[in-house]
């Protein structure tokens, strides 16, 4: 087990290496001068002589070499220090993601929570109850959920709640109602996929021999199902959280942007359009720690419930 | 042991079965299992409904997808307009139809080459296993790490928004998945005896990975592509929303919904059609992948 542990944890820390390099990479390989652009079109009518800009390059570390850039970037980010916005001169990063972090996290964990809270039951219903109405519902509804596209989602939940109904406000986070919707919106993307995991692996299982054998001794299809099949049933719903994990965050992006919510996902495309190099690395680089740990969590977990993976 | 021998040659007692089971390529055998899928079926017709709308869009479209009616804005659907209006005046119908186009030419173009990049990395992987396979893991790993859409938003940014580089930017982006399903079936298919026997007998690397480990390849990619198809026009649809896909006035889905975004309280049923259309493909798609699937690699097991 400690050896599984470690060989993981050598790799994710080489996928963070990676990812912080590439995002180094692509953010200096822009083009378009982040003074200029602070500037606007033009200038944006200030004149400013090539001494000045010279020097406001300098004070921001733009004229270091790339590797000089790099190195400083990667100590400040292992001090928690992610330097200062450009577009908001004078306020730190930091303070910026701190800002949007609980939204963000608020969003995404609740949208889990009650996927989870609702697809693991619903999904041991439909695989024990197979062919039955409430399994064709459950079926039909985790093939659509899937190819629903969560903008779309969205946008129907506001013309229901927001137009029709007039329950909840369309837009922003002037209350705790405003996290209701996109908290609907992720979750129920996350429920498609884990209902249809669940029910696909406890299918599975209940074709085992362990099973056959456990009903054969006569125990209860209470306890076959409760304590037998569905601990090995949940094994890949494990995994599948650690793989949706990146595709959640995805998620908040877009859900942030259709419902104007002060986010991670909204910070970064903001500053992405701003070329605010340093809010975006820092953002992409937290992003990437945020999967890489979870993704490592769901593996450890995995190997510590179940001894067959860690042999391989 | 000779009479159990002598029982199954016999024609007259697996006659029936052998009847029934009338020699037949590995093929033709997929098609009847695919044929017997009824939603499958249905899913392809609409795919092939849907290449053919965007193939003739220029003469089925009742209107012209860029003209400006005036005093029309945001007017709902009537028997000459079936969708109605958008926020400007334009025919919402002609633009939905057009928008078939930039779906599939951004579906079937990024796949095709997300595809490439990913059995190129994925048979690189899994054949020449050592430091080439646990760097182009790592290199898989990294690029599944990124929330897809951060990494779309960024690269378009910096490209610049158009057609050409929506296909490119996906298609770069969302090999991960055929890579590692392409490294495992050749890490499988590496120790099965015809490639050690084709290895025995001195065949090149080049020989055993296109004559024998491709082909079998095959069918698991061509299931997980049109899977892939469904996710790749939701993402073209996501940043064309946020403006970074294709660009006004050319109609797509995702820009049309953006307007809808934009007068949602005002004129919701803008954002209803294309809506509707995206989910019809992307299920259609997802629909005729499983029905690949259960026909041509029965064996595999559904992943999401």
């Amino acid at each position: 087990m400690a050896r599984y542990a470690v060989v993981r944890l050598v790799e994710g820390l080489v996928v963070l290496l990676l990812i912080s390099v590439a995002t180094f990479l692509i953010m200096r390989l822009l083009p378009g001068d982040p003074v200029m652009i602070l500037l606007g079109e033009g200038g944006g009518g200030i004149r400013m002589t090539e001494e000045q800009i010279d020097a406001i390059h300098r004070r921001w570390g733009l004229d270091d070499p790339w590797h000089v850039q790099y190195l400083l970037w990667v100590k400040n980010m292992f001090t928690g220090n992610f330097g200062k916005s450009i577009f908001r001169p004078g306020v730190p990063v930091r303070e910026m993601i701190f800002e949007a972090v609980p939204v963000t996290f608020i969003i995404s964990a609740a949208g889990l929570i009650i996927a989870l809270a609702l697809a693991i039951p619903m999904g041991i219903m439909a695989a024990t109850k197979r062919n039955s109405l409430f399994d064709y519902a459950a079926t039909i509804f985790s093939t659509l959920g899937i190819a629903l596209p969560n903008f779309w989602i969205a946008l129907m939940l506001i013309v229901l709640f927001s137009l029709v109904l007039k329950w909840l406000p369309p837009f922003g986070l002037h209350s705790w109602q405003g996290y209701i919707m996109p908290v609907m919106v992720i979750a129920t993307l996350q429920m498609a996929v884990i209902m249809r995991v669940t029910r696909g692996s406890l299918i599975e299982e209940l074709g085992e021999d362990y099973v056959r054998t456990a009903r054969a001794k006569g125990l209860a299809e209470r306890g076959v199902i409760g304590t037998h099949a569905i601990r090995n049933a949940l094994l890949p719903v494990v995994t599948v959280i650690g793989v949706q994990f990146a595709y959640i965050l995805s998620g908040t992006i877009i859900v942030e942007t259709v419902f104007a919510l002060p986010g991670i996902g909204r910070l970064f495309t903001d500053s992405v359009l701003h070329l605010d190099y340093q809010v975006v690395q820092s953002i992409v680089f937290l992003l990437a720690v945020i999967v890489v740990v979870v993704n490592l969590l769901t593996d450890l977990t995995y190997a510590l419930i179940d001894p067959r993976i860690r042999i391989e | 042991m000779g009479k159990s021998l002598e029982v199954a040659t016999s024609k007259e007692q697996i006659g029936p079965v052998a009847e029934e089971l009338p020699r037949r390529s590995e093929r033709s055998r997929a098609w009847r299992r695919y044929k017997a899928n009824r939603m499958a079926v249905i899913a392809g017709a609409f795919i092939i409904l849907l290449c053919l709308m965007a193939i003739f869009a220029d003469t089925i479209v009742p209107h012209d997808p860029l003209e400006i009616y005036s005093g029309k804005r945001g007017v709902g659907p009537s028997s000459e307009h079936l969708m109605g209006f958008d926020h400007v005046g334009r025919d919402l119908f002609s633009r939905v139809i057009y928008g078939s186009r930039v779906a599939l030419i951004v579906g079937l173009g990024a796949s095709s080459i997300a595809v490439i990049i990913g059995v190129m990395v994925g048979v690189t992987a899994g054949y020449f296993s050592g430091w080439p396979d646990s760097l182009l893991s790592r290199l898989t790993d990294t690029l599944m790490a990124f929330p897809i859409i951060a990494l779309l938003i960024l690269l378009a940014s910096i490209v610049g928004p158009s057609l050409v580089t929506t296909v490119v930017v996906i298609g770069v982006t969302s090999w991960a998945i055929y890579a590692r399903v392409v490294r495992a079936q050749v890490l499988s298919l590496k120790r099965q005896e015809f490639v050690v026997a084709a290895l025995a007998i001195g065949a090149s690397d080049r020989r055993i990975i296109f004559r024998h480990i491709l082909p079998n390849v095959l069918a698991p990619v061509i299931v997980l592509v049109t899977l892939g198809v469904g996710t790749i026009i939701i993402l073209e649809a996501a940043l064309s929303f946020l403006g970074l896909g294709i660009q006004p006035p050319t109609p797509s889905w995702g820009g049309t919904l953006s307007d809808g975004r934009a007068f949602i309280l005002l004129f919701p049923h803008i954002a209803m059609a294309p809506g509707i259309m995206i989910v019809l493909t992307v299920l259609a798609f997802n629909l005729l992948g499983d029905g690949l699937r259960d026909a041509l690699d029965p064996r595999q097991k559904d992943i999401t």
